[in-house]
């Protein structure tokens, strides 16, 4: 990709349209092959992206993702409003989830989606207020893998 | 059902969790799944799988369909359930990810 660019996008998410869970994650995609994003990293960013819309789907009023593709690296930010997180550290346990039978009924819910995102991202930060909603910001090196 | 078209496998993923195929699915494989919302062709497009099948002859809605045509994924439905399909795959030769089978 030309090195050079660098472009901002942004795709909001709406709560509980589950029929619109995936569409988010696949605009992503789309613009990042369109960018010359090179494979390895856009099936990375993807996944994040596609559990990371589907947590702000299953679980929050409304939220919104934004993309940063900048020379080095992609960045992506997952900000929601919802009942936020109540211990993050427990959400990112393999298999421990909250979701509802209508996530599960949706093939989600069960418990791999922080850790799916923390594999495949190079860097996540993930905050949240309870009450408030969740925030969280992905790093995606582009180039020399950091990742392993 | 969605529109024909030939694709190579190299091989096979069977999950109604979408967190396990987007951690444990490789791309070109088939997805056996029992989840029939557009969730499976979103998430086969996002693994790059090469196309979904639908068992247990479950009814797949024009939600499914049309999320089919979207996201180019060929769409398919089997009366068989995972467990069989699964088994005459392997016997046409279609290989496990691991090397678990033993040799014949």
């Amino acid at each position: 990709m030309d090195q050079e660019s660098s472009s901002h996008h942004e795709f909001p998410v709406l709560g509980k349209a589950y029929f619109m869970g995936g569409r988010a994650s696949t605009s992503v995609k789309r613009v990042l092959a369109a960018a010359g994003v090179e494979d390895e990293v856009i099936q990375r960013v993807s996944v994040a992206c596609y559990e990371a819309e589907m947590n702000v789907v299953l679980h929050a009023r409304s939220g919104f993702i934004s993309l940063d593709i900048l020379p080095d690296r992609i960045v992506l930010e997952v900000h929601d409003q919802g009942p936020g997180i109540e211990d993050v550290d427990l959400a990112m346990t393999r298999g421990w989830s909250s979701a509802s039978d209508e996530a599960r009924s949706l093939g989600f819910g069960a418990g791999m989606g922080l850790p799916n995102i923390k594999d495949h991202a190079d860097d996540m930060r993930i905050e949240s207020t309870p009450g408030r909603g969740v925030s969280m910001v992905l790093t995606f090196f582009l180039g020399d893998r950091v990742h392993d | 059902m969605a529109a024909r078209k030939d694709v190579e496998l190299t091989g096979c993923f069977a999950a109604d969790l979408m967190s396990d195929v987007l951690a444990f699915a490789r791309p070109a494989s088939l997805l056996l799944t029992g989840l029939t919302t557009d969730q499976a062709l979103r998430t086969a497009a996002i693994k790059h799988l090469a196309a979904v099948v639908v068992v247990e002859g479950k009814p797949v809605g024009s939600d499914m369909i049309e999320a089919a045509r979207e996201e180019g994924i060929p769409l398919y439905r089997t009366p068989l359930s995972v467990f069989e399909s699964c088994g005459l795959l392997s016997l046409a030769g279609l290989r496990p990810y691991r090397d678990c089978l033993p040799s014949s």
